[in-house]
């Protein structure tokens, strides 16, 4: 339970989760969302799937992600996003053109 | 999508279950009609024997039902996996807790266990159904090789999730019913939820198909 609390407490990884909640989405997908390193988002991703709260599937070299939240996990994940828990949420950028804007 | 294992402990408690129903009803007077003692052994209404062959019914369906999801599946491949696991401990937990509410009517019927509060069995089975709803979204959408029955894996996922929080509410309702309503109108109450649960559930199910594509 420590590791899904630890997964939830951080507003990127909460955002991920909610990008998650509308489809399965690869890796690229999701980091266009954020203007974050791919390192730190793997990292990021580690610590989702280490929590069990997501699920990954490689075919090829693109691995896709989808959501793995119990009920339970859904409601902290609610809570969490509600009270504002951990830093504030990382800007919602895109990337175009190789340039963070 | 059951083992070995699960399967036999099953079988064997339905055959338990079987075995005590049969045992029981050969010592009736009145074959057709169970005794029946409510909060503190106060003497109510006898109900129908039927109501004892109820148990081995929920769970012979359960393992017709998890046999038929994976011999129906299409091209699972791994996602099978999660579901055998979940598979197993939800038939071995169903069919636990059902010969409970089995022996617990057959001892009361007997004029036993009388000061045992009948509430405890609600409460138990509104928690087990939490336990088992909770997971539920955890897992991957299973395709089905009849294609009525798909939904894309998105859609799936949601039936899956929207599924896993009605079985929680359900639960937790049947607690709160088996806490605080009065004993008479626990059994029509539930049983009421239960219907709408599934109503809701097959209608968001079947809502959820369209516009598919396939």
């Amino acid at each position: 339970m420590n590791s899904v609390f630890k997964a939830l407490s951080d507003p990127t990884r909460r955002h991920i989760l909610q990008l998650l909640r509308k489809r399965e989405m690869n890796a690229g997908e999701i980091a266009e969302h954020f203007a974050i390193a791919k390192p730190t988002l793997s990292a990021h991703f580690a610590v989702l799937r280490e929590a069990d709260l997501i699920g990954s599937q490689k075919q090829g070299t693109t691995i896709t992600y989808r959501l793995k939240l119990s009920v339970l996990e859904d409601a902290l994940l609610a809570f969490a996003e509600t009270v504002g828990l951990g830093l504030p949420a990382a800007p919602k950028l895109r990337k175009e053109t190789g340039k963070v804007r | 999508m059951i083992n070995r294992k699960a399967f036999w402990i099953a079988l064997a408690l339905v055959a338990a279950m079987l075995a005590a129903a049969v045992w029981r009803i050969s010592l009736l007077p009145d074959w057709t009609h169970l005794p029946r003692y409510g909060v503190n052994g106060v003497a109510m209404s006898p109900v129908s024997s039927a109501i004892l062959f109820v148990a081995p019914g929920v769970v012979l369906f359960f393992m017709a039902r998890l046999t038929w999801r994976a011999r129906t599946a299409r091209n699972p491949g791994e996602s099978l996996q999660p579901w055998k696991k979940y598979g197993n401990v939800f038939l071995v937990l169903i069919s636990v807790i059902v010969t409970l509410a089995q022996t617990f009517i057959i001892t009361r019927s007997l004029g036993l266990l009388l000061t045992m509060n009948p509430r405890v069995l609600l409460v138990i089975m509104g928690l087990l159904s939490m336990a088992i709803s909770n997971a539920l979204p955890k897992l991957p959408w299973l395709h089905s090789r009849i294609a009525f029955l798909d939904l894309d894996p998105d859609k799936g996922a949601r039936f899956l999730r929207y599924k896993g929080w009605l079985g929680v509410f359900l639960g937790l309702a049947v607690v709160l019913s088996g806490l605080f309503l009065p004993f008479n109108v626990i059994s029509p109450v539930v049983l009421s939820m239960a219907a709408v649960v599934v109503i809701i559930g097959v209608a968001y199910r079947f809502s959820g198909r369209r516009g598919q594509p396939q």
